[in-house]
């Protein structure tokens, strides 16, 4: 180092930005040179200057640590499993969850296109839910990274897990789509392996209650489309919920929170309370139940577009609509909104 | 603790180790707030949504840069959508803030000034937004080195550096001036 270097250098020097060895190098240079240990010095001092410059301003701090501590909520971040689970799911939903999510469309479309395929004329509106969910398939295809990596342990490695929507392909590979989003989710250190996951798939449309609300997840749902939610048993007993919802060309997973056993819930184990009071009135008796998609969105025969429908079938074949405001409603009525509204679906 | 350990900690459910982060940074995130939004309680205010903030983000919070960083990378964003929302100050991006210079405040100008107290405030106040930032950032943390800074302000570590350096020079020929002056 010779003095032209030193002076090149001694900002860098004095600002703590050199490396180990080039700090000795200037500190050897210093120690034989009196007019750079000079100018080091005055530098050193203008730096010292500068470094308390923020403490010059006229401002008075005042700690505001008891007003901070108050507005958090310190059960936040506790040990329980759902708790876990949920910022495994925000932290990953990203990199995991977007395939991961588009791998669990399958499973709950499986089912339903195998049944289009047979009866197409049953169902209408799942063929625009198809055409909405292909786009957003193909667009999370089979390049993400984290799944080839990740899948080369996993018996579907030879074929993506991750398909663009034909629904030839997965006819009978719900089961090993499930296996590896299960998979997928024990893979990480996050989700205590004790936990066994099932999912269950219900219909798009539907409320959960967590723990502290309805729908907690999405508030300002009324733009999504398809919403389907997923609870998580822990030795048969849901201790979670989650939830996928899609509109447009994106996906999201989401953890709704822990699950609580309210007697609204979709996955309460009795929903058939829900409707026997007022059947009772009418004097019906229902043979058959089960929750269909809602069509509802002008909210005038349910609360909400996320409300649950159920689909009766009374004791004579006959079929009636049951709906969280505590009305019944016919086929007519019901087929009448689900054509209104079929704009706002995107048929 | 080192700061990861202390997210970590947070994360499995210590308040305490967030105590502590408060303890550390509240202070320093004040002034570099104040450095941007120039007013007392607004900044106090900001200061506690930021820390809010990081409680509630922190399971995003990855580790991949220094969680000092991430801190100030949303003190600033908290500042700027306030200054933004507010219409109290016309931003400059910091290669505009470069190009115009306009706020130059020549040695000689230096000579003019009457008192010798709030020389230094006078000094800072004729930076602009970024060279102040910057300023307060290498100044507040021991240990921010520019590429830090460069992190926070989201530019290019060669930016901060001309520009503190350029600060150091401007500051210098101030100092030397007055000392010439006492001289006199």
């Amino acid at each position: 180092v010779n003095c032209r270097v030193f002076s090149n250098t001694l900002k860098d020097y004095i600002a703590d930005e050199l490396t180990t060895e080039q700090n000795e190098m200037m500190t050897k240079h210093m120690s034989q040179c009196e007019k750079c240990k000079g100018d080091y010095k005055r530098q050193l001092e203008v730096y010292n200057s500068l470094q308390i410059i923020s403490s010059v301003n006229d401002i008075t701090f005042r700690n505001s640590k008891d007003e901070i501590l108050t507005n958090i909520n310190h059960t936040r971040y506790n040990q329980k499993i759902t708790n876990k689970i949920n910022y495994f799911f925000k932290r990953n939903s990203l990199r995991v969850f977007t395939s991961a999510a588009a791998v669990m469309i399958l499973v709950f479309m499986g089912p339903s296109i195998s049944n289009y395929l047979t009866n197409p004329n049953k169902s209408d509106t799942l063929i625009q839910t198809l055409n909405r969910s292909r786009g957003t398939i193909d667009k999370d295809d089979t390049k993400e990274p984290y799944i080839e990596e990740q899948a080369k342990d996993f018996e579907l490695k030879k074929e993506s897990p991750i398909k663009p929507l034909e629904t030839k392909e997965f006819k009978g590979t719900a089961q090993e789509v499930k296996d590896y989003v299960l998979w997928n989710l024990k893979s990480s250190n996050t989700v205590p392996p004790e936990l066994k996951l099932k999912f269950v798939n219900t219909m798009p449309g539907t409320p959960v209650f967590v723990k502290d609300s309805r729908h907690l997840a999405f508030p300002e749902d009324e733009k999504k489309l398809d919403y389907y939610l997923v609870p998580l048993l822990e030795n048969n007993t849901i201790v979670g919920v989650c939830s996928i919802s899609i509109w447009g060309n994106e996906l999201v997973f989401g953890m709704l929170g822990e699950y609580s056993d309210h007697e609204n819930s979709v996955f309460s184990k009795d929903i058939n309370k829900l409707y026997d009071k007022v059947l009772k009135e009418k004097g019906l008796k229902v043979k058959n139940h089960r929750l269909v998609y809602n069509p509802d969105y002008e909210n005038k025969l349910c609360l909400s577009q996320l409300d649950p429908l159920y689909e009766l079938e009374i004791d004579g074949g006959q079929v009636i609509y049951y709906s969280n405001r505590e009305v019944l409603f016919d086929k007519t009525e019901f087929d009448k909104i689900g054509k209104n509204n079929k704009k706002k679906l995107g048929g | 603790m080192n700061d990861l350990e202390l997210v970590t900690d947070i994360l499995h459910g210590n308040i305490n180790s967030f105590n502590t982060i408060i303890y550390k940074y509240e202070s320093s995130v004040f002034r570099f707030i104040y450095s941007m939004v120039k007013d007392t309680e607004t900044s106090r205010d900001l200061t506690q949504e930021v820390f809010i903030t990081v409680y509630n983000k922190l399971y995003t919070y990855r580790g991949q840069s220094k969680f000092s960083n991430w801190l100030y990378q949303i003190a600033r964003n908290k500042s700027l959508d306030y200054v933004r929302k507010n219409n109290r100050l016309i931003r400059l991006g910091i290669e505009e803030a470069w190009n115009i210079g306009s706020k130059d405040i020549l040695p000689e100008q230096w000579l003019e000034l009457k008192e010798t107290k709030g020389q230094l405030k006078r000094f800072i106040q004729s930076l602009d937004d970024i060279d102040r930032q910057i300023l307060i950032l290498k100044g507040l943390n021991v240990g921010m080195k520019f590429n830090d800074i460069a992190d926070v302000l989201n530019t290019n570590v060669s930016t901060v550096k001309t520009k503190y350096y350029r600060l150091w020079d401007k500051y210098n020929s101030f100092l030397n001036k007055e000392e010439k002056r006492c001289d006199k």
